[in-house]
């Protein structure tokens, strides 16, 4: 249900799972002023230039749907902001990263639409980087679709000052035998919702969604993901991890529907956080819908600070508390990494 | 200089008191062995001594080398060259050995330096060989998936790049098989010199076999109640502690 121009953001509501356990109304009244000024940002791609456009072709279906987020969805399609439409064919691209970036301007408020193709047979690594100038707010529709046989390996690193606010609302669709893997860092931002949806839309068709960051300060990571299992026999994997310091506070809600009919389904949802302080806080909710049958689906989520026993063990051999405490953080995310770049087909 | 520990009390934080006034000098040069029934303290004490955060110290001096051990951090303690291969070494998954004792050393270094990598990688490598360790292990996360004996080896490891002043094994023996326990005594034979000392808890002669210790200590709840030498542990290999009901009498 999309909200008219007119009404505000929705009241927090517990019935409501999207704002249940955000600050969204703050955040909400912050973008919503910074709206209604004119946006400025840019959009830039490597891309080979036969392959981008700086728009959407008629009756394309590049809208990724929200999750909960319909208000910031339409006021970013009404804000004009800039679009690219990149297809990419049959081969190899970017063996050393397509690049994508975008740059929020200082101030202003930035809603760019990228909408990006991978035909069949295509292979892509792509690297998109979301940089925001200083007080800058970013709404940024993603849209990503993988024809058959097609192959996404794909990376978002946003990075930005404490006083600007993100929010990517996107969409990874995997047809028949597509492989798609996602990796999603964000730093330095106030507030960051990045929302997924994963569409499976294909036998054999596998996807990998994956996140790794590290909040401090005051700072507030929104997450949401969905693994919708549209069709049978496909795969579907999502591991958010994240190193909590100071008042950092995450959210984190998951969701894995397998539509009736998707019968066959593989898919595992999981959220784990280590607390480096007490004041750091988590809100997990991973959840699983199913509608088909002989389905394999497990969810789970855990919040834990340091095994006390792992970090005497590095004490123990003379590495100091704070390097201690960094090399067991950075062994929390290894996995993540790890997941990102092993081969296909030792995919777990 | 040596270990000294004097009248050394400590209790589980919130808990049971476990050590009871533990006295102990290990001189510089010399290996001394620990012997004891099951729950005396014996690793109560090897950790107390680390500076493990279960345990409170409630009365009592530990000093390494004239440094008041018990003033120091856990990691203060191991650049002091104190090191402790734990009866169960722990598990540091996403962490490879290799960086795992790359990081030990570079905190021995001053501020900013590091160690030679090349050199480093060698020096690893060679030892493992010596302990007849898997060279894949190098790049394992720390003790994981390891077997028992395994861990046992990866802690000697540790210890032969350490090159600490002060080493405590702690049952290192158990879980090794026959071979593995004349290599690991070798290892840390090779380590034996005029400025180190060992303290050797065990429950095994066939280890003390290997590494001939000066002096045998029997321990028994929470304290050292006998010390004598190497003879002890034969003694204890055909009687048991039955005569340390004696001393509960
Ligand atoms: N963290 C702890 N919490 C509760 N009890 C403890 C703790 N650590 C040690 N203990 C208790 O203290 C006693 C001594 O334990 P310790 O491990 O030091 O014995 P040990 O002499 O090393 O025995 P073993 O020969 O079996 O290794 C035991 O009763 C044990 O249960
Ligand atoms: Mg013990």
């Amino acid at each position: 249900m999309m909200n008219d121009d007119a009404t505000p953001p929705e009241v927090p509501n517990r019935l409501n799972e999207d704002w249940r356990y955000g600050r969204p109304q703050q955040f909400a009244a912050e973008l919503a002023a910074r709206i209604n000024g004119r946006g400025t940002g840019e959009l830039t791609t490597d891309a080979p230039a036969e392959c981008v456009r700086r728009s959407l072709p008629e009756g394309a279906d590049a809208c990724p749907p929200s999750i909960g987020s319909d208000y910031f969805l339409r006021r970013a399609l009404q804000s004009g902001g800039d679009v690219l439409h990149i297809v990419l064919p049959r081969g190899e691209w970017g063996t050393a990263e397509v690049p994508l970036r975008i740059r929020c301007h200082t101030g202003s408020f930035y809603a760019p639409q990228l909408c990006v193709e991978l035909l069949p047979g295509s292979r892509a690594h792509i690297l998109e980087e979301h940089t925001h100038d200083r007080n800058s707010a970013l709404v940024c529709l993603r849209s990503y679709t993988v024809h058959p046989d097609a192959e996404l390996r794909l990376e978002l690193r946003e990075t930005g000052d404490d006083a600007s606010r993100t929010m990517n609302i996107s969409r990874i669709q995997c047809r028949e035998n597509a492989r798609a893997r996602q990796l999603t860092t964000c730093s330095g931002l106030a507030w960051a919702r990045e929302e997924t949806t994963g569409e499976l839309c294909g036998a054999e068709a596998e996807l990998l969604l994956l996140s790794a960051n590290r909040p401090e300060g005051g700072q507030w990571l929104d997450q949401r993901c969905r693994q919708l299992h549209h069709a049978a026999g496909a795969r579907s994997r999502a591991l958010y991890k994240n190193v909590l310091r100071d008042a950092a506070t995450c959210i984190f809600g998951g969701n894995i529907r397998v539509e009736p009919g998707a019968h066959e389904s593989d898919a595992y949802l999981s959220n784990l956080n280590l607390m480096l302080s007490a004041e750091a806080a988590v809100h997990s909710l991973p959840q699983l819908e199913i509608m088909a049958d002989r389905v394999r689906c497990s969810h789970g989520s855990a919040s834990a600070p340091i095994d006390p026993e792992q970090l005497f063990y590095l004490r123990s051999r003379g590495i100091g508390e704070a390097d201690a405490q960094a090399i067991l953080a950075d062994a929390f995310l290894h996995e993540v990494y790890l997941l990102f770049n092993q081969p296909r087909s030792t995919q777990p | 200089m040596s270990l000294i520990v004097k009248n050394l009390q400590a209790r589980v934080k919130d808990g049971p008191v476990i050590l009871r006034g533990v006295d102990l000098e290990v001189p510089k040069g010399e290996v001394h062995a620990i012997m004891g029934p099951n729950g005396s303290g014996k690793s109560t004490l090897s950790k107390v001594l680390c500076g493990h955060p279960d345990y409170e110290v409630t009365g009592g001096s530990a000093q390494l080398d004239g440094q008041n051990l018990l003033d120091m951090s856990p990691d203060e303690r191991s650049r002091a060259g104190l090191f402790l291969a734990f009866q169960y070494p722990v598990e540091v998954s996403g962490v490879s050995n290799a960086n795992f004792l790359r990081a030990a050393l570079k905190a021995r270094m001053p501020e900013g330096e590091e160690p030679d990598a090349v050199a480093f990688y060698k020096r690893l490598r060679a030892t493992m060989q010596r302990l007849g360790m898997d060279p894949k292990m190098t790049a394992r996360a720390v003790n994981e998936g390891f077997s028992g004996g395994e861990k046992k080896r990866n802690d000697v490891l540790q210890m032969l790049i350490l090159e600490p002043t002060c080493a405590i094994l702690d049952e290192t023996d158990s879980g090794l098989d026959v071979d593995a326990l004349r290599i690991v005594s070798e290892g840390v034979n090779s380590l034996r010199a005029p400025f180190r000392s060992f303290l050797v808890i065990t429950h095994y002669k066939r280890l003390l076999d290997y590494i001939a210790p000066d002096v045998v200590h029997i321990f028994h709840r929470g304290r050292i109640v006998r010390t004598a030498g190497p003879e002890m542990a034969d003694y204890i290999e055909q009687h048991g502690f039955d005569f340390l009901k004696e001393d509960d009498a």
